[in-house]
């Protein structure tokens, strides 16, 4: 019996008339199921028709589509949660949403205009205020810092005020100071806050942490002769995320859109329930190199390539070749075929080509405009013969924002443990630890910045500084690094260094679902 | 620089305005320039406006191989226009010869985009004096502070690059 015949005689059967539209649509929607024999859809469609308690017999065109539409609309709904096409979003630096406070307003307030990559003077001084005033609403919400609502009695100790260092010269007595630390004359260091600055001295007690010039510290002290003689001091205290995400509603910081409640609630089982998605994170893969690490790196994909699950991402940072992009670099055409080699070796992975996202982000090294950060994506002329291979193979910007269901990663490489041991004014204290990594965490995490070193060590486009935030603290920072691979856990942030891949041969497979950080190396 | 063997010109001109087929390192150079100026709309006009202001590009010979020679060229590519049309440069000397490794002169440009833009991103602020405050709005004269090479400069001066290559 034909598929029209079935229906007809389905629907004279629960007692309705077809008029021929309808017999057409619903053959239509007959067609969408075509292993359906039985014609189970079309029972189904009528259970639904019997619900609508329609005023005839007569089923025209009209009243079947609503339920057709109904019974398909449930149909695709059903299918979403296991695609995870949408549980990945990449964020580039240079799309990441501006946002400064306004102390007056007490509130953020986007920047709309346009943000020019060589920014206007004004635009310098810009990047130490507002790092400044980010971290000054955040401390006014500590409570060692927080104002009592009405002025009594406050203890020296249990609840404190942060004196504007202009304060300082009329009134005595210990204070604290928040400000920056600079070096505003050869040998002698300052603390600077929004409307002054004063010399500070240097002997004195500090938190874990690595003390750099341009570092934001809370200090506890006392002028004499001029200079605020410190007692104590720290950076500022941190904030618990979700904390940071209660006071202020309504804003982009991480930069991959608006959610509501409900969506991060939603997002949150989700990705709760992915526990077989693994990424897997190298850094330092020199092209250039290929016996070792080509060979290094086959193996790798190779061991993925049989998992039973292969991983969602990889994620392949710079440097992309052992030689940096310098005076006496050898050759841009040499370094692209290196590339197309590398397409061609993921290529040779079927099932990673088919199933995996494969991230690229570019090393302090690389070619590319020049070592400022944020640094943008590797040059499509580099990437071309790769993407052939893999065309949908993302090349991010330095550092990259990714997001995993509700998760924010912050991927960031930089050599940054030497650079901010080299810069330490005071060597770090190792009351709490003696782990460098753990000391570079704290500190980054506190300045909520991935790189608070002064500019000329590490210069930044001005405008593009907030690209480097950590506000609020995301929940997973992955620092590529140089020096040895490491994790380290911080209330409620999981911050790892996977290593150098081509000296060291380690990386690491992440499980973003447990945020289980499997240290690797072949 | 010092001299190489001889290297492979693609045979399109340069004349024709566009970047030979294949010459990677010219596209890249192109990137670099493109990319750092198209991240600023501000002057995406200018760029389509913008005058031939070419590089003056000073060859010389460092003594680094036994069999170099101590001739040098300044290649003038805003006043000699014969140069475009050469498929290659080399030494003027006649008893030398060689040919310019034309890698090695395009990798000089890229190097010189880069630092550039470092040193834009790191030079002082100025207004009688240069700041030395970081978070201070205005200078102590009540002045405004402002870039010892301007945006607008420093991006004209990318222009030269953007031109050589297209």
């Amino acid at each position: 019996m034909s598929m029209r015949k079935k229906i007809q005689k389905k629907f004279k059967t629960r007692g309705y008339s077809l008029k021929i539209d309808a017999l057409n649509s619903i053959l239509a929607f007959a067609d969408q199921f075509p292993g359906d024999d039985e014609g189970e859809a079309i029972d189904l469609l009528l259970d639904h028709l019997q619900m609508e308690n329609l005023n005839s017999s007569v089923v025209d065109a009209e009243s079947v589509q609503g339920v057709i539409n109904l019974l398909l609309g449930a149909n695709d709904a059903a299918e979403e949660p296991t695609s995870n096409a949408s549980s990945l979003a990449f964020i580039d630096a240079f799309l990441v949403p501006k946002y400064r406070y306004d102390s007056v307003k007490k509130q953020f307030i986007e920047h709309t205009t346009s943000l020019p990559v060589h920014g206007e003077a004004s635009s310098k001084t810009q990047v130490y205020r507002e790092r400044f005033m980010l971290l000054l609403q955040r401390v006014s919400r500590a409570e060692l810092f927080s104002m009592p609502a009405f002025d009594a009695e406050k203890s020296q100790f249990d609840n404190s005020e942060i004196s504007p260092i202009q304060s300082l010269v009329v009134q005595i007595g210990r204070k604290w100071v928040m400000g920056v630390i600079s070096q505003l004359e050869d040998g002698h260091f300052y603390l600077e806050d929004l409307s002054a600055s004063v010399e500070i001295d240097f002997q004195y007690k500090i938190t874990t942490g690595f003390f750099t010039e341009n570092t934001i510290i809370l200090a506890e002290g006392e002028m004499q002769n001029g200079i605020f003689q410190v007692i104590t001091c720290g950076f500022p205290p941190l904030e618990d995320r979700d904390k940071t995400l209660n006071t202020h509603s309504g804003y982009d910081f991480f930069g991959n859109g608006m959610l509501t409640k409900e969506d991060r609630i939603r997002l949150a089982d989700l990705e709760r329930q992915a526990v077989n998605e693994t990424f897997v994170i190298l850094s330092d893969i020199w092209l250039d190199d290929e016996e070792k690490v080509l060979g290094k790196l086959e193996k790798v994909l190779d061991g993925f390539e049989s998992v039973e699950v292969v991983p969602s991402l990889f994620v392949f940072m710079g440097n992309f070749s052992s030689h940096p992009c310098n005076l006496s670099f050898g050759s841009y055409p040499r370094l692209r075929k290196q590339f197309g080699k590398l397409g061609r070796m993921i290529g040779n992975h079927p099932r990673l080509k088919e199933s995996s996202r494969f991230l690229f982000i570019p090393g302090p090294d690389d070619a590319g405009p020049s070592t400022v950060l944020p640094r943008c994506g590797l040059p499509n002329s580099l990437t071309e013969e790769l993407r052939d291979v893999i065309p949908n193979a993302i090349f991010s910007s330095n550092p990259c924002r990714v997001k995993f269901y509700n998760q924010e990663i912050v991927f960031f490489r930089k050599d940054l443990l030497y650079q901010m041991r080299r810069s330490c004014l005071i060597p770090p204290s190792a009351e709490e630890t003696d782990d460098p990594f753990q000391h570079l965490v704290y500190t980054i995490t506190h300045q909520s910045h991935l790189c608070p070193l002064p500019l000329m060590v590490q210069p930044i486009i001005w405008n593009y500084d907030h690209s480097l935030r950590l506000y609020p603290t995301p929940h997973t920072i992955i620092l590529g690094d140089k020096s040895e691979q490491k994790v380290c856990k911080f209330g409620g942030t999981t911050c790892f260094n996977p290593g150098s891949f081509s000296t060291d041969s380690t990386f690491v497979a992440y499980r973003p679902s447990t945020q289980e950080v499997e240290l690797s190396g072949l | 620089m010092s001299h190489t063997k001889e290297i492979n010109v693609s045979d399109a001109s340069r004349v024709s305005g566009q970047a030979p087929k294949g010459d990677y390192s010219l596209e890249l150079i192109q990137m670099i320039s493109a990319a750092v100026m198209a991240l600023d709309k501000n002057v995406q006009q200018d760029v389509l406006v913008m005058r031939k202001n070419l590089l003056y590009i000073n060859v010389k010979e460092c003594a680094v191989e036994a069999d170099n020679c101590d001739g040098y060229r300044d290649l003038d590519i805003r006043s000699d226009s014969a140069l475009l049309t050469e498929k290659q440069w080399s030494c003027p000397d006649p008893q030398c010869g060689k040919i310019y490794d034309r890698e090695q002169m395009e990798n000089r440009l890229v190097q010189i985009v880069r630092q550039s833009e470092k040193m834009y991103q790191i030079q002082d602020l100025l207004c009688n004096q240069v700041k030395a405050a970081h978070l201070t709005e205005q200078c102590e004269c009540a002045g405004s502070f402002r870039c010892k090479e301007s945006g607008s400069d420093f991006l004209k001066r990318m222009e030269v690059f953007l031109d050589i290559i297209s």
